[in-house]
């Protein structure tokens, strides 16, 4: 061809002369597919520091629970009556009107009924004890 | 219009997302790449920009108006791409993009992946030559055979302007290949 002769608008039209490899586009979607980022998650703050949060609520359980614990320790914990008898023995600072404030009334009943009981076995003692004299004159 | 509408809507939903872009890209991977290789001319450039363009499409999909059709919509981002692509690569060589255009260009005959003759070649190296602007619209109306409407919403330029600058171009392609 005579390139003075060169028009564009002559048909047939020039093509750019650009080849592709053969089964380009029968594997670029695959190809594509693979190469594809995968969607940027929205990591909450909850999730970024979920095991921060978790150790965080576990510690907070545990001092929670330590006091309560030790509450119920101390309440459950049975002291004995030779334990009592003995720390009011020997508390010298503490009166029998100390004492018998602390009494209620069954306290009372009981003692009450002590004493009868107390009564009857010193006479029944004083009777039988021929020392019974000595005593009472000491 | 409306079965447009739809089909962007089964590209958000997660659901029908997949085969819906795989939709996507069989429809448009050939129009794509021949655009974006009349711009970057050689093939393993235009296969690098062509899957960078459907990532973006992929990743802006969700902010698509709707506006614009979402052919010319992809038309200008496969556009923005091979131009970033062209800019970046003479950068990194230490170069101009016309002078390693030229360059390509002048080395055509050695590409595997180019099978012209010496008419074609001319006719590259003529369309190497002309500005930027008015390259790109020479190949999309001569190669691509757009239509100067849809060529607008591409470019954002008037029908009258992309009319003109298409008229310019032929007459100094000719120009180019009668002289030289």
């Amino acid at each position: 061809m005579d390139m003075n002769d060169f028009k564009l608008n002559s048909e047939p039209k020039f093509n750019s002369g650009f080849e592709i490899p053969d089964n380009y586009f029968e594997n670029f979607s695959e190809r594509l597919m693979k190469n594809m980022p995968k969607e940027p998650k929205v990591i909450s703050f909850y999730a970024r520091h979920k095991s921060w949060m978790y150790s965080a609520a576990a510690i907070l359980v545990i001092a929670f629970t330590i006091p309560v614990l030790n509450m119920f320790n101390t309440t459950t914990q049975a002291v004995s009556n030779v334990e009592i008898e003995n720390y009011l023995a020997n508390r010298s600072t503490l009166t029998d009107d100390d004492i018998v404030n602390l009494l209620d009334a069954d306290d009372i009943a009981e003692l009450s009924k002590d004493a009868s009981i107390e009564n009857l076995t010193a006479d029944d003692i004083m009777s039988q004890n021929i020392d019974v004299e000595s005593y009472l004159t000491n | 219009m409306q079965e447009e509408k739809d089909f962007i809507l089964e590209l958000l939903n997660p659901k029908t997302q997949n085969v819906a872009f795989q939709k996507l890209v069989r429809d448009f991977q050939k129009p794509l790449y021949n655009h974006i290789r009349n711009m970057v001319l050689n093939h393993d450039d235009a296969d690098d920009v062509l899957q960078n363009t459907f990532v973006k499409v992929f990743q802006y999909l969700k902010n698509f108006k709707g506006e614009s059709k979402l052919f010319s919509w992809m038309y200008r981002i496969a556009t923005n791409e091979a131009i970033t692509f062209i800019n970046s690569k003479a950068k990194r060589n230490g170069t101009t993009s016309e002078a390693m255009q030229t360059k390509i260009v002048e080395n055509l005959q050695s590409d595997v992946y180019f099978d012209g003759n010496e008419i074609q070649i001319k006719l590259q190296k003529a369309i190497a030559v002309l500005p930027e602007k008015q390259q790109l619209v020479f190949k999309m109306k001569y190669f691509e055979e757009l239509k100067y409407e849809d060529m607008s919403e591409i470019l954002g330029t008037s029908v009258g302007a992309l009319k003109a600058s298409y008229h310019i171009a032929v007459k100094k392609i000719e120009e180019f290949v009668k002289t030289n």
